[in-house]
């Protein structure tokens, strides 16, 4: 079938007369663009070569940032601080920023371009929402300065590569930023994953002024961050889950039930007795770490399903899973209802084994089809793919500020788009003052994800979406108005798995909501 | 790898990929071949710097789709009369059920499936260029196949 897919679709040719017509208005455009630099500029040397606008490099921007904090906190005015971009009008020379400009008197007898560590007090701050590490213990901070200090910076590059390398350097996410203060300067030297250092210093300014020239070197990241490790005794760039060791195994009590099992498959069944102990002997079998799983795991469904092995066990009004992914992870959720049918309490835990095929391993007991791809998968050392589904929260004072986007009440089953009046966003968005969405509210989506037929049975296909060219948030308020979901189709999302469910406290205050959703 | 702006070469090279991708992500002609020309006249426009081939056709394709995303979100919200179904255009074009079905999948496997066995991407790549993590490329990559399989065995080779 697959062939066949690739056969076909190799078949499509763009027609020759949208083909030409392409090419025709590319060469427009590079033509203007020539005119254009002939315009401004005077000369038509390299225009192709010409360089790229663009922001910042990562670099660039983690120490304006820094920088920024660093005054602001210092007490310093912010009147007239601009993030300085490429491509805007050429800022005039800061007499307030230098670069280490007396290169000799910074340099150390250990060969260090930027001086010796053990001279100064210096901070350390990972990635964007790290926080500065100013408490070493002498003995670290002493290790930290000799590695430093004989670390291989290298020489300084040309600002020429810098740029051939900013500009392939896609992968660019982590940083390490040292600072430290010296004659009234602040220092900053940033190391970034791509290899990529730079550093600058800033003077006590009067107003805040943008860093406008950096000194670059190039460096082995990983010999960096393996130094660091080594003398932090942790992962400086690792997400700062828990992982608790279980005492005892977390499913004994589940196991020793009358359960069903879904082993990656659409249906719940019952299997035989060799199955059902040679699944319980793997399970007991492993060593079970307990972890804070809301943020990443909140999109779990516990509706059979290809991508879970589940166990369902029934007794009375409360129902417990167990649930499994391919690899190493796996939930439990215990669910009561009242004699209406609706939940009257919940839990969830989260797990992980040590065996990352372990989830393969309870297919491979029920002979079910594992593709290659799951049964193959390896997990990255420097990026663990459970952190990979982690979106960004979602901070419901936003709603209050979109005032540059489509209201819109979307009815799916009559089809129907209404707009909101001015008067209707205007109390929409009052339904949200004073809304704090807090993390211990947030639970599972449960329900196979935002407008799944399992979502809409319980919160039904009517909701609002509000949106524009860089926002696109979907409102849904359950039926009984217990829950509240927010689908994030936005730029601030980079995974599919982005619907956030929060219990609600007071549904009164959303009445509105409910009045024009229902 | 082309000459840095060159275009019709650009466009001879990747014109024919990018033109089935955006049709398959618009299910629309006349939209495909406006979102194959912006990404080329933003290539012409950033002529931006390529590690090598494959870097610049993944740099097309992202630009591509995100063009493509764009445009969908764009009719979310303002519903247009002129969408044409791609089926219509498979049958007149090529008269293949296969395409008829990966049509009529959602986009989101869509776009998947086309770059994981036509443009022959692994996982990782696509997880890349799609923005997505790589456990939801496999797991859009696996109920895509899984759907498409049940599309076209009951559309297309039952009836």
């Amino acid at each position: 079938m697959t062939n066949k897919l690739k056969n076909e679709m190799e078949k499509i040719k763009m027609p020759k007369d949208t083909k030409e017509r392409i090419i025709a208005a590319c060469e427009n455009t590079a033509r203007n663009k020539v005119i254009s630099k002939i315009d401004n500029d005077g000369y038509t040397d390299h225009v192709f070569t010409a360089e790229r606008v663009k922001p910042k490099n990562r670099i660039m921007r983690s120490i304006s940032a820094v920088a920024a904090c660093a005054v602001i906190a210092g007490g310093i005015g912010t009147t007239g601080y601009l993030f300085h971009r490429n491509g805007s009008s050429p800022v005039a020379d800061v007499e307030s920023t230098t670069v280490f400009s007396e290169p000799d008197e910074q340099m150390s007898n250990t060969g260090c371009p930027f001086g010796d560590f053990n001279d100064f007090e210096f901070s350390i701050k990972f990635g964007d929402d790290g926080e500065e590490l100013i408490g070493f213990s002498d003995e670290t901070r002493s290790k930290l300065a000799d590695f430093l200090n004989t670390f291989n910076w290298g020489d300084e590059i040309e600002e020429a590569e810098v740029k051939v390398l900013d500009e392939n350097e896609i992968n660019d996410e982590k940083y390490a930023m040292i600072s430290w203060s010296k004659d009234n300067k602040k220092y900053f030297v940033a190391v970034s994953d791509s290899g990529l250092v730079g550093a600058a210093s800033l003077e006590s300014p009067q107003d805040l002024q943008p860093i406008t020239d950096i000194k670059y070197y190039r460096v082995d990241f990983n010999a960096f961050y393996k130094g660091m490790k080594d003398i932090l005794d942790m992962d400086p760039f690792a997400e700062k889950t828990t992982f608790t060791a279980c005492e005892d195994s977390p499913f004994t009590d589940i196991l020793a039930k009358d359960y069903n099992v879904s082993p990656f498959t659409l249906d719940f069944a019952q299997a035989d007795q060799e199955k059902y102990d040679k699944m319980a002997e793997l399970i007991n079998s492993q060593k079970w770490f307990e972890f804070d799983g809301i943020d990443v795991y909140h999109a779990w469904s516990f509706d059979p399903n290809r991508n879970n092995f589940t166990i369902r066990c029934d007794e009375g009004s409360t129902v417990s899973y167990a649930s499994f992914d391919y690899t190493d992870t796996a939930t439990i959720y215990s669910v009561t209802y009242d004699e209406n049918g609706v939940i009257a309490d919940q839990d969830w835990k989260f797990y992980r084994c040590d065996d990352k095929h372990f989830g393969c391993k309870l297919g491979d007991i029920f002979g079910t089809y594992i593709p290659d791809d799951f049964r193959n998968w390896e997990p990255d050392e420097n990026e663990a793919e459970i952190y990979e589904h982690k979106c960004n929260a979602i901070d419901f004072s936003e709603v209050l500020a979109w005032n540059d986007c489509d209201y819109t009440v979307i009815a799916g089953d009559r089809d129907e788009r209404i707009s909101m009046t001015p008067e209707q966003i205007e109390q929409f968005k009052k339904c949200f003052d004073n809304i704090e969405l807090k993390k211990e509210n947030m639970v599972p989506d449960l329900w196979a994800g935002y407008g799944s037929p399992e979502f809409e049975a319980d919160f039904g296909n009517t909701f609002v979406m509000i949106s524009n060219e860089n926002v696109l948030k979907d409102i849904s308020i359950s039926m009984d108005k217990k829950l509240i979901a927010i689908y994030d189709g936005g730029t601030s999302c980079s995974s599919n798995m982005c619907t956030r469910v929060y219990r609600i406290d007071d549904p009164e205050q959303f009445q509105f909501v409910l009045d024009i959703i229902k | 790898m082309l000459t840095n702006g060159c275009a019709r070469e650009a466009v001879e090279k990747y014109g024919d990929m990018l033109y089935r991708i955006c049709l398959v992500m618009l299910k629309n002609t006349a939209d495909a071949e406006d979102a194959v020309q912006e990404t080329f006249i933003k290539y012409v426009q950033n002529t931006p710097t390529f590690k090598g081939e494959g870097h610049e056709k993944a740099w097309l394709i992202t630009v591509a789709t995100n063009k493509c995303r764009d445009m969908l979100r764009y009719r979310t919200r303002h519903k247009t009369e002129s969408e044409e179904l791609l089926q219509g255009y498979f049958i007149e074009e090529h008269d293949s059920g296969i395409l008829e079905a990966l049509s009529e999948l959602d986009d989101k496997y869509r776009i998947i499936l086309v770059l994981y066995y036509v443009e022959d991407y692994k996982i990782d790549q696509i997880s890349k260029i799609t923005g997505l993590s790589v456990s939801a490329v496999k797991m859009r990559l696996s109920r895509g196949r899984k759907l498409l399989r049940e599309k076209y065995r009951k559309e297309y080779i039952v009836a």
